[in-house]
Parts: structure tokens; C-alpha cells; sequence
């Protein structure tokens, strides 16, 4: 009934012009709720030199509700199942309305720099990740030059 | 005899007690205790000129304490307190912004406390009370180690006031010093005072300290400099007489200290202290011996007369020797009046808008009227309006002296630009102005003694230079528009400024409205995930004064548009079922029929949500259907609406809304709001009866009336009574069933009759009680038919 929130277009607005290193996020051109996000995977983590892309979806409820998150691209990481969800606590009961769509994607960033095999999604991916934690990083960057080479993100 | 006059004091008849004491003093000869007996009756009955007297001689005939004196202190503060109990309150409540209401300071730590004003943490920890500063509402002080400081504020007392911030902490320094105690440590205590009054010249506080400083280390002549600058700076603080009776009496005038002492007692009764020197210094006037050459002493008071023998003089018409002290004590505080009213420009926050927003509340409008008057050079109103103010207000003829910066000392605003607002305003400047002009006209014999009188001109012209070369001022922060960020004022949750800031017990601001829906879904605070159960529970949200008094003042166009999008909301909900067809929230769930009370309890979010609007919109009322959980469209084609007589809140913000069936409808199409459903309906009403129908029509409402009567009957006893404590008796038949929902009975009938709720809204929708009739004939009959067998 009403337009897009102010608080969605602020949003926007400010993500636009202070993006965060790393990420890169454009309201798709039908639908301002809905976010391409491209993330560089961090240095010094297996997704280093791959970029991931991912949808953010902001849901009517927004912001009381939490944005939809999924990676697009695949990647080999415990707390990412092989759909793309993300176990992410401010995703789902830690989520607060003063967080924002920032917020969301510095901490997915921060999961892929730190993943957490203690509170997994992917349950054999984190097994991997807790048995043999080297085998698991090359598993990652693997995948990560096999599924999120940059070139392969605009061709997708 | 003295003990009739006694008691015809005790019972408050001072008259008689004059005249009982007179008596005996001509009767028996004068004594100690007669004199203070009829000078306490003289006081307490308003007759100071004599009562002075009668103290006098009671000196004379023996030792009087200053313990002795208190019915004419008592007496004195009754008096001039009569004429500041309004003022009192009004000086209070134009400290707001970025004053406490305390120490009248900028906020230091600042505090919300639940009623919504706020305060310096330190002053709120010196009250021992359980109760507002300046509205007296009930806060709970046993948890102000639970109030988080307000970051808002915090944040903007930051930035807009840095001096005074670095003045602040000298003074700190300051105060460690000073409460060490020994002269080395006073001595420090000064230096660190006059630092930071050197950093921030406006700060009444620091002004005071120092005074108080240099009168702990005797030396009473800078103690009183130093308290007359208090003075000047805030005429309503009580503390800064204080100092300055504190001064005069330790130099030994104590006349100038009795006047001061009177002077804090007059704007705050509860002085003790003030109240404790008054006395003694009374006691040092009425003891002073008589002078060795009456005439001489007489005449040089003609000639040079203190401020005490002055109001004595000025008002004591042809009478004897002592003055009737009250009326000119009244023209005192009524100059004290003026120079508050006249104080907007020293506090932190410019007058106009303050006064528009004691009003009421809709000071809205009043602020687009002054936003209309924005100069073309784009200047904001804030920064002309306080010049204009302090310039109108001090028209001194003085020169303007120390004046670091005279260009802004030149109000760019000529009378002729004058909103009607400000218009008003200088005629009441005016008029202070006038009046104090008479005032110092009186004074104008006075030569040696400084008076309160003498320095207010003065005072108002330093006051201007320093406004003008001070950061401290109100203005500054226009002067530096770029220290004016929105974002600074701007709710985390809407992302825009804040209309209705409410602030948590944990020190975050949020919008009302905004607070309210998460805490709808958990009872946190969205920024620190901090319990708001306690909070939540109170249900006293209150405003944020401070916070919406400086957005009202220094965002005002970004708050007018603010509240404009507030309202543009809310006149969308409360176009909300008017109309014949009308968009109306629809609370999914069962049907209700016209008439009949349907209690509900509310405990999903977005119906909380829904409720609310409701509420606040004045509209109290939403539609209700039933749910279909087999259809696509998710709640039925008709419904009845709720109309809104009662909500109670459990703590945790769940709550029983009490309504009652109004009008009926159609849906014609669905759609949704802030989550919950909403629909564009059409309101049904039955089509008229004809007179031919009414005969058919009346006698089949008979018939199926007493039906149901029976049908009552034969209901076990106990459902019988649930029913009735639910639904109420049977309402009677309605002699004229041309109505829009038709007799009410037949409503009571399809509410209570265990019906398919499938039959009950075809029934709903059915537009004929002629219909209706029918349908419930085939219903009652069946199950009366049943009943029998
Ligand atoms: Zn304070
Ligand atoms: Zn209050
Ligand atoms: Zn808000
Ligand atoms: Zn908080």
C-alpha cells in the first residue's frame, strides 16, 4: 500500500555512497527490495580471491523482521549449506531492527574470514572443518577458484 | 491578659492579639516578651512597618536570639513567596534543552528520567526526593544507577558545547580542590574556577563556586563581585542571592544581605540555610544600637539610604518610623520577574519557540507562521530571533563595553521584520524594561550601595558582548551550521528524525511509534538488546522534553516536514473506515454481529500494532472476519466491525480489547498494512420496511422472539447463565425494526444459537430483517423441534 519505506531508501542512499570495502550491493532495478551483492572473500581466508555473489531481501516486514540473505554462488564453507543459507545469528533471533542491511553484510563478511564449525549449517562440511581443518580451508579454495573466479560472477 | 493574646494568635487572630498586647504594654509597662509578642502578631498579620518596630523595641528591653525572629521570617517569606509561585513554575519550565533544571546549567551526564525531562546525573543523585524537578510526577530514583546516560544528548552537548565541556572539567578539578578543605587547596580551587571561567565567562556555576571559594577564605569582597556576576548571568537561580547575602553579611551588610536572603527565599521557600542567615542578619539590623545622634543618622538615611531602609521609606506612606516592607519587596520580585522573563537569551535555548511550546502542543502551527518569516539570505530565524531578543531586551543606553566582536552585537532584525510573535515578545521587554527604569528611577539617590537594582542594567550589557563573543550563547550553533547534523537527531529504526522521542531506561532515543513496534516483538531495546520489561510495563513512555524542545528549536524545518509526514500517517488511518465505501485493518478471527460485545486479546505484533493505530488515531475501530483457512482470500467476504470501548495492558504488552459489533460489510477487495489486513468495504445496511411489510414484518418478529425466549428455556441452567453473563439478556423486540442493522435481539439470536459459523455470515450479509426473520424461523424451529424429542 505504502511506498518503499524511507528508512530503505536512507539505506540505499548511504550504501551508495559509503559502501563497504569489499562488497558491493545495487538495488535491483525492478524491485528495490531486492539487492545483487557481490562479496570479495576476504584476504587471508580460503575465499580469497573469489567473489561471491549473494541476494539480500528485504521482506515487507523489514525492519522488524530481518533481511533474506542467500549466497548465490557456491561455496565450501560449515556455516553456508549447499543452497546458499546462512547460519547467521543476527539472521534469525539476534536480529534487531537497529541493525541494517550494513550491518548484515559486514557480518557474512566476517563469517567468511572466520567460519564456525561449532554451530554449523552443513553439517558434513563441518565435520570436515573440525577433522581435518586443512583438508577443509583446500576443499574452500577449491571451490572458490572454482565457482567464484571473478570473471565468473558477471556471466552468471 | 497575655494569655488571651496568646491565644487569639494560635487561632491565627492577629488583630485581636495587637490590641490585647497593646493594651498590656500601656496597662503594665513594656517587657521583652510583650514586644516580640505583639511584633510576632504584627508579622504574621502582614504589618511589617510596625512589627519592625515593635522588634526593634523588644531588642531594646532584652536579649533577643535570632531563633526568636522566626514568625517574621516566616512571615516575610510568605509574603514575597505569594507573588513567585507562578513565576517559580515558569522558570522552571523554560529550563529545558540543554539546562538542567536543577543547577539551570548546561546538562552535565545528562539523565532522562521516565517522565521525560532530563537532568545533570549529579543534581538528580542530590535529590532525596521521589519526585520531578520540574513536574513532579513520580520517578523511580532508587534505580537512577540503572538510567544510562542519554546518548543523544550526550552526543550533541559534545559537539555544540565544547567549551563549556572543557570548563566543565576544570570545574571538576575545582570542586575536588574545594572539598579538601585547607587554604591551599581553596587557593587551587580558585585557580582552577578562574580558568574555567575564563573558558566559558557564562557559566553561572562556575561564578558561584568561586564565590563561594573566595567567601571560604574571608574574602567577602570578591565573594560578593563574583555573586552579583551569578546574578546577572541567572536572576532565577536562588543559589546566586544566596552567595551574594552570604558575602554582604560576612562584610557586614547586612541589610544588602537580609534583601539577598529574602530574594532566594523568595524563588525557592525550601533555603534552609538562606532561611537561618535571614534571621541572623534581621537580628544584626534589629540590635543595632541606636545611634548617638538620632537626627543626623535620620537624615543621612534621607540622603544616602540602603536598599532596606529605601523599601522601608518608599513605602511606608506618612506612617511612623518603620515601613510597610511587603509592597516594596513585591516590586523587587516583580523586577526579579522581568529580568527572568527576560533571560531567555543567557540559557542555553532561545525564547520564542519555548514559549510556543509551553502552550500547547500543537505549537506546530506557530512554528510554520516564524518558518514563513525566514530572511531571504537564507539566515535561520533561531540566530536572529535570540539577537533580537537580547537587544530588545537590554535597549541599555551603555556603551558596549569589552566587546570582542561588535559586528555581531548589531541585531540585523529591525522591529519592522517582527513576526506578531516577536512583536509581543518586545512589548513585553518593554515593559520590563519601564518598569525596571521606575525601579532604578528610586534607586537613583543610592550611590555607595551596590544594589540588585544598580546591576541589572550593567549586567544586561555585559550580558549582550558576552552572548556575542561566547560560544556558550544559543546562536552559535547557527553560527556554525555545519555542526547542525541531522543525523545527530535522526531514530535508528525509521531512519528519520525523531517525531515523538521517547528515551529508554538504557539512554537510547528512539520515535515512539518506532519503540513501540519492536517492542511488540521483544520486549529489548533494538540498539543494546537491554530489558525493557520494567519500561515496557510502565507504560509512561513519556516525551523526550529536551530532545523535542531542540528540534522544535534547531531543526525546525526538518521537523516541520517531520511532523507534517506524521500527520499525513495518521490522517490515512483516520480516513480508515468513513465513508459508505472505505479502507478498514481487518483482525482476522471469527464474526461478530452488530450490537454484541466481543472482548478480544491481543498479544500478535502486528495486532498490537493495529490496536494502537486505532487508538491513536482516534478512529477506535477496525473490522473483524472471519478466518478461512480453505479459501484463498484468507478471511471472509463480510464482516461486522469492532468499535473500541476499553483496553486493558497486561505488563508485557499484551492486552484485552473490549469492543462491540457496529456496522456491517462487504469486502470488496484485500490488501495489507504494516503487516496486518486490511480491505476496501463497502458498509451494508438493510433496505428500509415499507409500511405495507411492517404488519408481516412485526408479527414474525413476535413470533420468533418469544421462539427464542423458548428456546432459552429449554438450555441446561448453566449454559443458560454462560450466555447470559457473556451476552446479556434477550433484548426486547424493537417496535420499529427499520433500522440500519434492524432489532438488536435478532443479532443477540445468531450470536448465541449454535449455529454453523457458515450459516451465521450468510446471515451477516443478508441486507432484510424480513430475511434474517426467516432464516432464524427455519434455525429456532429446528432446534426447538429437537428440544422436544
Ligand atoms: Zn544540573
Ligand atoms: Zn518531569
Ligand atoms: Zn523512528
Ligand atoms: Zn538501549
Amino acid at each position: 500500500m505504502a511506498g518503499l519505506p524511507r528508512r530503505i531508501i536512507k539505506e540505499t542512499q548511504r550504501l551508495m555512497a559509503e559502501p563497504v570495502a569489499g562488497i558491493t550491493a545495487i538495488p535491483d532495478e525492478q524491485n528495490a527490495r531486492y539487492f545483487h551483492v557481490v562479496v570479495a572473500g576476504p584476504s587471508q581466508s580460503p575465499y580469497e580471491g573469489g567473489l561471491f555473489k549473494l541476494e539480500l531481501f528485504l521482506p515487507e516486514e523489514y525492519p522488524m523482521s530481518a533481511p533474506k540473505v542467500r549466497f548465490m554462488t557456491k561455496i565450501y564453507h560449515p556455516n553456508i549449506d549447499k543452497l546458499g543459507r546462512i547460519c547467521l545469528d543476527i539472521l534469525k533471533d539476534k536480529w534487531s531492527p537497529a541493525l541494517q542491511i550494513r550491518t548484515v553484510l559486514l557480518s557474512i563478511q566476517a563469517l567468511l574470514s572466520a567460519p564456525n564449525p561449532d554451530d554449523p549449517l552443513d553439517n558434513s562440511v563441518a565435520e570436515h572443518w573440525k577433522t581435518n581443518e586443512k583438508s577443509a580451508i583446500d576443499q574452500a579454495r577449491q571451490w572458490t577458484q572454482l565457482h567464484a573466479r571473478a570473471n565468473n560472477v558477471n556471466s552468471h | 491578659m497575655v494569655d488571651l493574646a496568646k491565644e487569639a494568635f494560635s487561632t491565627n487572630n492577629f488583630g485581636l492579639a495587637v490590641d490585647i498586647y497593646e493594651r498590656t504594654i500601656r496597662e503594665n509597662g513594656p517587657t521583652l516578651e510583650l514586644f516580640l509578642g505583639l511584633a510576632d502578631s504584627l508579622a504574621l498579620g502582614g504589618n511589617f512597618a510596625k512589627a519592625f518596630q515593635s522588634y526593634k523595641f523588644a531588642y531594646r528591653y532584652g536579649k533577643v536570639t535570632p531563633e526568636k525572629l522566626k514568625h517574621l521570617v516566616a512571615s516575610l517569606i510568605k509574603s514575597v513567596k505569594q507573588d513567585l509561585d507562578h513565576v517559580g513554575s515558569q522558570i522552571k519550565k523554560k529550563t529545558c534543552l540543554f539546562t538542567c533544571g536543577y543547577c539551570l546549567g548546561l546538562l552535565a551526564d545528562p539523565v532522562t528520567v521516565p517522565c521525560g525531562h532530563t537532568f545533570c546525573r549529579h543534581c538528580l543523585e542530590k535529590d532525596k526526593s521521589n519526585y520531578c524537578e520540574l513536574c513532579g510526577s513520580v520517578n523511580y530514583r532508587g534505580k537512577l544507577k540503572h538510567l544510562n546516560s542519554n546518548f543523544v544528548l550526550t552526543n550533541l552537548i559534545d559537539k555544540w558545547f565544547p567549551n563549556e565541556w572543557k570548563a566543565a572539567r576544570l570545574k571538576k578539578d575545582g570542586n575536588e580542590f574545594f572539598a579538601k578543605g585547607s587554604k591551599g587547596n581553596l587557593i587551587h580551587a580558585l585557580t582552577m574556577y578562574t580558568e574555567a571561567i575564563e573558558v566559558s565567562p557564562n557559566d553561572h556555576l562556575l561564578w558561584s563556586n568561586r564565590s563561594h571559594t573566595h567567601a571560604s577564605l574571608d574574602q567577602f569582597e570578591d565573594a560578593l563581585a563574583d555573586a552579583e556576576m551569578v546574578i546577572k548571568l541567572k536572576p532565577q537561580w536562588p543559589k546566586g542571592y544566596f552567595r551574594k547575602g552570604f558575602a554582604a553579611y560576612g562584610l557586614g551588610k547586612y541589610e544588602d544581605a537580609a534583601v539577598a536572603f529574602l530574594q532566594c527565599l523568595a524563588l525557592d521557600q525550601k533555603a534552609t540555610s538562606a532561611k537561618d542567615y535571614l534571621s541572623k542578619a534581621l537580628d544584626k539590623i534589629l540590635s543595632a544600637l541606636p545611634p548617638d545622634d538620632p537626627k543626623t543618622e535620620a537624615l543621612q538615611q534621607r540622603s544616602n539610604p540602603t536598599l532596606l531602609q529605601k523599601l522601608v521609606e518608599n513605602n511606608f506612606s506618612g506612617q511612623l518610623l518603620l515601613p510597610d516592607i511587603t509592597n516594596t519587596l513585591q516590586d523587587l520580585t516583580r523586577a526579579v520577574k522581568d529580568a527572568i522573563s527576560n533571560t531567555g537569551s543567557t540559557s542555553y535555548e532561545p525564547v520564542p519557540l519555548l514559549e510556543s511550546k509551553y502552550k500547547e502542543h500543537s505549537s506546530i502551527d506557530k512554528g510554520t507562521e516564524s518558518n514563513k518569516l525566514k530572511l531571504p539570505d537564507g539566515s535561520s530565524l533561531d540566530h536572529l530571533e535570540s539577537h533580537h531578543l537580547f537587544n530588545s531586551a537590554t535597549s541599555s543606553p551603555l556603551p558596549r563595553k569589552r566587546s570582542r566582536n561588535p559586528s555581531l552585537t548589531q541585531s540585523p532584525l529591525s522591529p519592522t521584520h517582527s513576526s506578531p510573535q516577536k512583536l509581543s515578545k518586545s512589548v513585553i521587554d518593554m515593559n520590563a524594561s519601564s518598569n525596571k527604569a521606575q525601579l532604578a528611577s528610586v534607586e537613583s539617590s543610592a550611590s555607595s550601595n551596590k544594589t540588585l537594582l544598580d546591576s541589572v542594567e550593567p549586567s544586561a550589557s555585559n550580558k549582550k558582548t558576552q552572548l556575542a563573543s561566547d560560544p556558550m550563547s544559543a546562536d552559535k550553533i547557527v553560527v556554525k551550521p555545519k555542526e547542525r547534523n541531522v543525523e545527530d537527531l535522526e531514530c535508528g529504526l525509521c531512519y528519520r528524525l525523531f517525531y515523538q522521542p521517547v528515551t529508554t531506561p538504557c539512554g537510547h532515543t528512539f520515535c515512539r511509534k518506532c519503540l513501540d513496534r519492536c517492542l511488540d516483538h521483544t520486549v529489548t531495546c533494538p540498539m543494546c538488546k537491554g530489558n525493557l520489561a520494567e519500561y515496557l510495563a510502565e507504560r509512561r513512555q513519556a516525551v523526550n522534553i529536551a530532545i523535542e524542545g531542540i528540534l522544535e528549536t534547531y531543526f525546525k524545518e526538518e521537523y516541520l516536514e517531520r511532523c507534517r509526514m506524521n500527520d499525513e500517517e495518521m490522517v490515512e488511518l483516520i480516513r480508515m473506515g468513513s465513508g459508505q465505501q472505505s479502507d478498514i485493518p481487518v483482525f482476522v478471527c471469527t464474526l461478530s454481529f452488530p450490537t454484541i460485545s466481543c472482548p478480544l486479546h491481543i498479544f500478535e505484533p502486528r495486532y498490537r500494532l493495529m490496536i494502537r493505530q486505532c487508538m491513536e488515531s482516534g478512529n477506535r475501530q477496525f473490522g473483524m472476519c472471519m478466518h478461512m483457512p480453505d479459501s484463498d482470500s484468507e478471511f471472509s467476504d463480510f464482516g461486522c466491525m469492532l468499535e473500541i470501548r476499553d483496553v486493558q495492558y497486561f505488563p508485557d504488552g499484551r492486552s484485552v480489547v473490549d469492543t462491540v459489533g457496529g456496522r456491517r460489510f462487504k469486502v470488496l477487495s484485500r490488501g495489507k498494512r504494516d503487516g496486518y489486513n486490511t480491505a476496501r468495504v463497502e458498509f451494508l445496511s438493510d433496505k428500509p420496511i415499507t409500511g405495507e411489510e411492517m404488519l408481516v414484518v412485526n408479527a414474525l418478529q413476535l413470533e420468533i422472539h418469544s421462539a427464542v425466549q423458548y428456546w432459552l428455556t429449554t438450555v441446561p441452567s448453566f449454559r443458560r447463565n454462560r450466555i447470559i453473563q457473556h451476552f446479556g439478556e434477550l433484548p426486547e423486540p424493537d417496535t420499529n425494526p427499520s433500522t440500519v442493522n434492524g432489532p438488536n435481539w435478532a443479532w443477540w439470536a445468531l450470536a448465541v444459537l449454535p449455529l454453523d459459523p457458515r450459516v451465521q455470515l450468510t446471515m451477516l450479509g443478508m441486507c432484510s430483517f424480513q430475511d434474517r426473520l426467516l432464516a432464524l424461523k427455519k434455525i429456532i424451529e429446528y432446534l426447538n423441534r429437537r428440544s422436544c424429542h
